[in-house]
């Protein structure tokens, strides 16, 4: 079609349409900030791992992660060192970044985009969005799309069990668990679960034993990156009028898997079902 | 005769019966108060039929007829909570009470000597960075503490005479180890910096019997140590001229006293962490109901510093529903207002 007396007008048209296609969406970030290390893991997940200019600490997943430049931790950004950097984008996490921090980060101007995934859908939504702004929509949906259906998967097998007594015992001293309006409640619940202390207002309430021994939980989850889950468990030894440690139903689970908003959350979810769900035999078991 | 009795008791003696009375009631009413209700009725059951004195919890006597899991929460949980609030009142109350007096110093108290910071710092270095190496936390503190005192003392100088020198290097030694502990809880991870700062903000849901052991022994020893010098305490807050003239050998009750406030601090801050406003403020109220000599005040302290902590640690673990507060806040908090009505009220009688 193309004869030799119309390649100019053709080379037009190809710039053209070239010009049409970028204006039409938006410019992907080449040069990102991620301030959590779920967000590094989800930018890695999408490919995307190696526009990642700066991060803070605790970001250690995957292995390339660990070589990105710090510019923080949990106690504080440094926003000089961000400003020097020309960062495209800036993912930061509402909740874990400092709050002045962020608003600093804000006031001069950069591109920021909030993460604060609260269930496992609002993870894939965030998988979504930041695809959009990152210009990989593609690997965004597939990898969308593939988790919705693990995670449709494993809710509906628990959705119809009976509701199991859990208690997530974030940290041994003082007694630290998780409230109602959290990620790992929702994940509880998920799996058929019910969080003994979904009533408390703080999201990571201290709590008393007695309040523990009082709610009598069926299963005990201990995240294992606070170490030494043996010295913890014996922490309950004394109480075997707990359902849960008179049926040693007490469990160590990867605190990463569980802790953080990212794909990794789903095979987290799977092995906290497992664990609830093995409660739940030991209960029925019995009777 | 009987006037004769009444004669001999005096308002003194009055004041004493009607604080232990207060001291009983708390302790009653904060053993009945939880998460799980058990009725004041119920406690005293507990008290008369069920405690045997061999095994607390295992085992039901004759005749008691409560849930063995109450039995156990009493047993294991409240007893040795209330217990080491009783402690940690009593101990921060009277070493308060004696560096006011050997200083002469209104402000005084084991937070102005920068003993509880130094016991705060080596505690904290113990639990972020030698956990691991099995060292105990006690330990760590007793050492911060000691450490505190010799730096106070060697900022001092040769002037240990002056008071005003000796509380100048407490303030300084105070902020100085205040420092270095931040610096500890700024390079420690998420979790171990939220246990650190939970600690340091003071908490008795660790309480176990084993634990109530040592400052139980270290408290007696000191106050019977004050006891025993209560007369010379005394000479001594009239100013160092009058102690020396009656005898008194002034620089080295001043240093020993100190020492023995410092054990005691480091040993409470070990097991519960730093608690303000107590060592300040108890004395300063016994004060007011009984005048400014040092045997008198010594019997108060213990009293009501014991029953203000149980107080305290009730409002702690209640005023949440489903969570605990740290005894550091409510300290402060409920404290300082107390106080400020206190101080008020006074103001208006003169």
């Amino acid at each position: 079609m193309f004869h030799y007396k119309n390649k100019p007008y053709g080379l037009l048209f190809l710039a053209l349409v070239y010009c049409f296609n970028v204006s039409a969406k938006e410019p992907s970030a080449q040069r990102i900030i991620a301030l959590s290390p779920h967000s590094v893991e989800i930018l890695f997940a999408l490919g995307v791992g190696d526009r990642i200019v700066a991060t803070l600490e605790y970001a250690d997943y995957p292995q390339a992660a660990k070589k990105i430049p710090r510019v923080g931790n949990f106690s504080g950004i440094k926003i000089e060192k961000i400003l020097a950097l020309k960062p495209d984008l800036v993912i930061a996490w509402k909740g874990g970044n400092k709050a002045s921090d962020l608003e600093k980060i804000e006031s001069l101007g950069m591109n920021l985009f909030y993460s604060h995934p609260k269930n496992v859908n609002q993870v894939i939504e965030e998988i979504l969005a930041l695809g959009r702004l990152t210009g990989t929509q593609n690997v965004a949906r597939n990898l969308a799309k593939k988790l919705s259906k693990q995670y449709r998967t494993i809710k509906n097998s628990y959705s119809d069990k009976s509701k199991i007594k859990v208690f997530y015992q974030l940290w041994h001293k003082p007694l630290r668990t998780i409230g109602g309006d959290n990620w790992l409640n929702s994940l509880i619940s998920d799996c058929g679960g019910k969080n003994i202390f979904e009533k408390a207002k703080a999201p990571y309430p201290a709590v008393s034993f007695e309040s523990v021994v009082m709610a009598m939980p069926e299963v005990i989850i201990i995240p294992d990156n606070s170490k030494n889950f043996t010295h913890k468990a014996k922490l309950w030894s004394a109480w075997p009028e707990i359902t849960a440690v008179n049926k040693d139903q007490i469990f160590s689970l990867d605190g990463d898997l569980l802790q953080r908003f990212t794909p990794r959350a789903i095979e987290g979810l799977r092995q906290l079902c497992k664990s609830i769900d093995q409660a739940r035999d030991s209960l029925t078991n019995r009777q | 005769m009987s006037s004769a009795i009444v004669s001999v008791i005096n308002p003194y003696h009055w004041k004493l019966v009607a604080a232990l009375f207060f001291l009983i009631f708390s302790f009653l009413f904060a053993l009945s108060a939880g998460d799980v209700d058990i009725s004041m009725t119920q406690i005293f059951h507990y008290l008369s039929h069920c405690v045997s004195l061999q095994d607390g919890a295992t085992s039901s006597p004759m005749g008691c007829e409560m849930a063995p899991l109450y039995q156990k929460i009493i047993w294991q949980i409240r007893l040795p909570r209330l217990f080491l609030a009783l402690l940690t009142g009593i101990g921060l109350s009277i070493c308060g009470l004696i560096l006011q007096a050997i200083t002469r110093n209104p402000l005084a108290d084991p937070y102005l000597f920068g003993i509880s910071s130094g016991a705060s710092l080596g505690a904290v270095l113990v639990m972020a960075f030698l956990a691991s190496a099995g060292l105990s936390i006690t330990l760590g503190a007793l050492v911060g503490g000691a450490f505190s005192v010799f730096l106070m003392l060697i900022l001092a100088g040769r002037s240990m005479l002056l008071v005003e020198r000796l509380v100048l290097s407490g303030v300084a030694v105070s902020f100085m180890l205040g420092a270095f502990t931040s610096l500890v809880l700024y390079f420690s991870t998420p979790e171990v910096a939220s246990s650190l700062l939970f600690w340091m903000m003071g908490s008795f849901s660790n309480a176990t019997w084993q634990a109530l052991s040592l400052p139980a022994l270290v408290i007696l020893i000191g106050f019977c140590i004050f006891f025993i010098y209560r007369h010379w305490i005394n000479a001594l807050q009239a100013g160092d001229d009058t102690a020396i003239s009656l005898g008194i050998p002034v620089d080295t009750l001043r240093l020993s006293m100190l020492l023995v406030c410092s054990a005691i601090t480091a040993v409470l801050v070990a097991k519960v962490g730093g608690i303000g406003f107590v060592g300040l403020m108890i004395p300063h109220i016994c004060r007011m109901l009984v005048g400014s000599q040092v045997n008198k005040l010594l019997l108060m302290c213990v009293l009501l510093g014991a029953a203000f902590m149980l107080w305290v640690d009730l409002i702690s673990r209640s005023l949440l529903a489903q969570q605990v507060l740290p005894i550091g806040i409510v300290t402060s908090a409920v404290g300082s207002l107390f106080f400020f009505i206190i101080l008020k009220t006074k103001r208006l009688r003169r």
